[in-house]
């Protein structure tokens, strides 16, 4: 307001100034004129009249030539004055108010030097836009991207982590979840080494050289699967060198290898126990054929030997029969098939070969282990010798359970082929099925094929199954009514390095930490309450793993109150029987691996939690957060630090209280919100928010409370 | 009369032991070395039992077995001898019209009962 003030001043003053410049110049030049033009005696006159008053003379002149001046500098100074006024202020638009529009009308004659500079500045804050909204555009484009992946990982069977060059994982899926079977080894963040062995990676790394992939078998730290791993080295795309990471897929050959186990042993079993029979057998039959002179009695008794050897050796046939389908029964090509699904396959591919069908399903569920790829394609193609010899090509197809067995048929009017001509055409080879033909398709299945008549009209060619059942499903940790996308992945890892010696420079917002509660007996840890259950949640990269947990109930080895069962719903039968504290701390210590601890009211856990650290040879050794004092820090002004009224306070909805899982996951919610305000105090570091945490502490009232 | 069985199997040592058995048990024998030569033998010597091994070579016993029923001996009893035990195997035989259905390694004195059995109760 005052530079426009006094520049409105000023060029009042210069205005004023302006007129007395025109009025004393029109004065003199009249003056002049008279002088010019008068003749010498009026000359005369007029000088002596100026001389008489000279002073006046000089005060005019002196005004006119100030004038003068002051003409000049409107009409020059004016313009560089307005010139350098809108250099000031086209700075202004362009540091420091991207909106603020030049007055044109107020710039005199540089009006068009203003406008240019409005167009300009409206075309620099639209080109702007533009590539906010690009930026905005392709950011949601790699974050659907990264959701696509994210959902196709989480779909695939085969279990797929992904690492970065220090073996930390940062993408896994359901599978690999379910293969890793302990929650606390598999995790983002987590050292895969948690899951495979450390020495068979390294070996596998060292064996790439040149190639890129690997195979290994492999055996998890457990030590009850078997692994079959394939590692491929990630590359970065700026340091070829230095691979950024690698992938590792896992299958587990566990049931392969036991069922592979099972059969050998049975082979074994067979192959030295026939050895001894046939021992036996000829050592019983030589002693006859060698020693015509033998009486009959003694020949009587070497016959009864090869007699039970060769019924023994028949009975363990039997057995080994046995065994042998129930190997079918594991062979991998094979899968379960439901009744009608099959029914429908084989309708679907005898209708694209021309048949007209009709399909009459199973009246109970009935499932088959079959290839059913290869089953269809056999059965199709004998549709197809049928049509060609009978010129059949209406098919009725049925499914009915025999005893053990599924019968499926394809029934038509008319009658059977020839016996001779129906083995050729299960010799003929399949296109397509990887098997030869339909009657090795029919072995594999552990099935017999034939044709027959039903009665005069209708014949029918059968393929009978063992029936099997239905398949268990496979067990999916996701479904979580908490998460709607589980958030297996974190790119921003790849970079991540192994925690610096020194935690206390590190980011919080870099950091992973495990934010836990637990439920107790009663507030009194040296009077005999004791934990009853303790539960778990991690953050890794500033994001909270809702799906990544610990939960366990804890036998406290004495009675629940009935006050605090009210508290939180556990009462004594659902503890007793559970594992005691000194079981579960070293599980929960693994889970915390790595990771700063963050609690509510910390340290009342964390005296729980001493007794039972010393017992189980565990400690608890890494730094720890109280988000109650750190709440301390952001708000000092406010005095309700509670989980709930924090809560509250920061916008985080409470669902879910008062159990150990609930409490932790509302903590970590609290306690993400409390690092960004935090942040906006200063507090950046961990080694800042301890610091100030100690700070708040010492503060407080209420010391006895938190002696440690 | 004497019953006729006719014995259809490729293994010769097995061959020996049932002729042996089944003429000491009062039966008249003879033998077929495989499927086709089993069928000409049914048409040659109208026997009244017919031994039936699975396995052979030319024409399998199913096949065998399912050709005779088809061309009208339905009087003609049928036991199918296999190596095999499965389940799906022995539906098959009855499906195809075999009247028994032996596994091996069997015992003679079972499989002379059996036929035994069979050829009386048509008696």
């Amino acid at each position: 307001m005052t530079p426009t003030r006094s520049r409105d001043r000023w060029d009042a003053g210069m205005a004023i100034g302006g007129v007395v410049a025109y009025v004393v110049l029109a004065v003199a030049g009249l003056v002049v004129l008279l002088l010019a033009t008068a003749g010498p005696e009026h000359r005369a006159a007029i000088t002596t009249a100026l001389r008489a008053q000279a002073l006046a003379v000089a005060v005019v002149s002196a005004l006119a030539v100030a004038g003068l001046v002051v003409l000049l500098a409107r009409t020059i100074g004016g313009p560089v004055r307005r010139a350098r006024r809108l250099a000031d202020e086209t700075r202004l638009v362009g540091e420091v108010n991207p909106d603020h529009r030049l007055d044109a009308e107020g710039a005199g004659n540089l009006a068009p030097l203003a406008r240019a500079v409005n167009d300009l500045a409206e075309q620099r804050q639209a080109a702007q836009r533009e590539i906010a909204e690009q930026i905005a555009s392709a950011r949601h484009e790699v974050e659907q991207e990264r959701n696509r992946l994210a959902a196709l990982m989480a779909q695939l069977t085969a279990a797929v982590i992904v690492c970065n060059r220090e073996g930390r994982i940062l993408l896994y899926n359901a599978a690999a979840r379910t293969l890793a079977g302990d929650e606390t080894m598999i995790g983002l963040g987590r050292s895969v080494f948690g899951v495979v062995d450390r020495a068979l990676v390294t070996h596998a790394l060292d064996r790439l050289v040149g190639s890129r992939e690997q195979v290994l078998v492999a055996s998890t730290l457990h030590g009850q699967r078997l692994l079959r791993v394939h590692l491929t080295l990630v590359h970065d795309p700026h340091h070829d060198e230095t691979p950024a990471g690698f992938v590792l897929v896992l299958e587990d050959l566990t049931r392969r290898h036991r069922a592979t186990t099972r059969r050998d042993a049975v082979l074994r079993d067979l192959t030295e126990k026939t050895r001894a029979s046939l021992g036996s057998i000829r050592a019983a039959t030589e002693s006859v054929l060698d020693y015509p002179d033998l009486s009959a009695e003694e020949r009587s008794r070497f016959l009864r030997v090869v007699h039970e050897e060769t019924a023994a050796l028949g009975q363990r046939v039997e057995s080994w029969v046995d065994d042998w389908t129930r190997e079918v029964a594991d062979d991998e090509v094979l899968g379960e098939v439901a009744g009608p699904d099959l029914l429908d396959l084989l309708a679907l591919e005898l209708g694209r070969r021309s048949f007209t069908v009709t399909t009459t399903p199973p009246p109970d569920e009935l499932w088959l282990r079959v290839d059913s790829n290869a089953v269809v394609l056999a059965l199709a193609h004998l549709g197809g010798r049928l049509r060609e010899s009978t010129g059949t090509t209406d098919l009725s197809i049925e499914l009915h359970r025999s005893g053990p067995h599924g019968q499926l048929d394809l029934r038509w009017r008319g009658s059977p082929p020839h016996p001779a001509a129906f083995g050729r055409w299960l010799a003929e080879p399949l296109e397509g099925a990887g098997v030869a033909n339909a009657r090795e398709v029919a072995e594999r299945a552990g099935g017999e094929i034939w044709c027959g008549a039903l009665d005069g009209a209708t014949a029918y060619l059968r393929v009978l199954l063992p029936a099997s059942e239905a398949p268990t499903r496979v067990d999916s940790h996701v479904t979580d009514d908490l998460a709607s996308r589980p958030e297996f992945y974190d790119f921003d890892l790849f970079d991540i390095r192994l925690p610096a010696p020194d935690w206390q420079d590190r980011r919080l917002d870099e950091l992973a930490f495990t934010v836990f509660d637990t439920e107790t007996t009663g507030l009194d840890p040296s009077g005999g309450d004791r934990i009853v259950s303790i539960a778990g949640t991690r953050i890794v990269n500033g994001r909270l793993l809702r799906q990544e947990r610990f939960e366990r109930l804890v036998d406290p080895r004495r009675g629940v109150p009935v006050a605090s069962t009210a508290i939180h719903g556990i009462s004594s039968d659902m503890v007793t029987g559970q594992p005691t504290l000194e079981e579960v701390l070293p599980a929960f210590a693994r889970f915390a691996e790595d990771t700063v601890l963050v609690g509510h009211n910390v340290s009342f856990d964390l005296r729980f939690l001493e007794p039972a650290e010393r017992a189980a040879g565990v400690s608890l050794g890494q730094p720890v957060l109280d988000t109650l004092l750190l709440d301390a820090v952001a708000h000092p002004a406010y005095t309700d630090h509670s989980l709930e009224g924090i809560a509250e306070r920061l916008g985080v909805s409470v669902v879910g209280r008062h159990t150990a899982l609930g409490d932790a996951l509302l903590t970590a919610e609290v306690f993400l919100a409390l690092v960004v305000l935090l942040q906006g105090r200063g507090i950046t570091t961990l080694g800042e928010a301890v610091a100030a945490s100690r700070a708040t502490f010492e503060a407080r009232v209420d010391r006895s409370l938190y002696r440690r | 009369m004497p019953a006729r069985i006719l014995i259809a199997d490729d293994e010769p040592n097995i061959v020996m032991s049932l002729e042996f058995v089944l003429r000491r048990s009062g039966f008249e024998t003879a033998v077929a070395r495989d499927g086709q030569e089993a069928l000409d033998e049914v048409e040659r010597l109208r026997p009244d039992l017919l031994l039936l091994d699975t396995m052979m070579p030319r024409r399998d016993g199913y096949e065998v077995c399912q050709t005779l029923r088809a061309t009208g001996w339905d009087d003609l009893k049928i036991v199918m001898l296999t190596a095999k035990g499965r389940q799906t195997e022995v539906a098959k035989g009855l499906a195809v019209g075999a009247d028994a259905y032996i596994t091996k390694p069997f015992s003679t004195r079972d499989l002379v009962a059996e036929v035994t059995r069979l050829l009386d109760a048509e008696g």
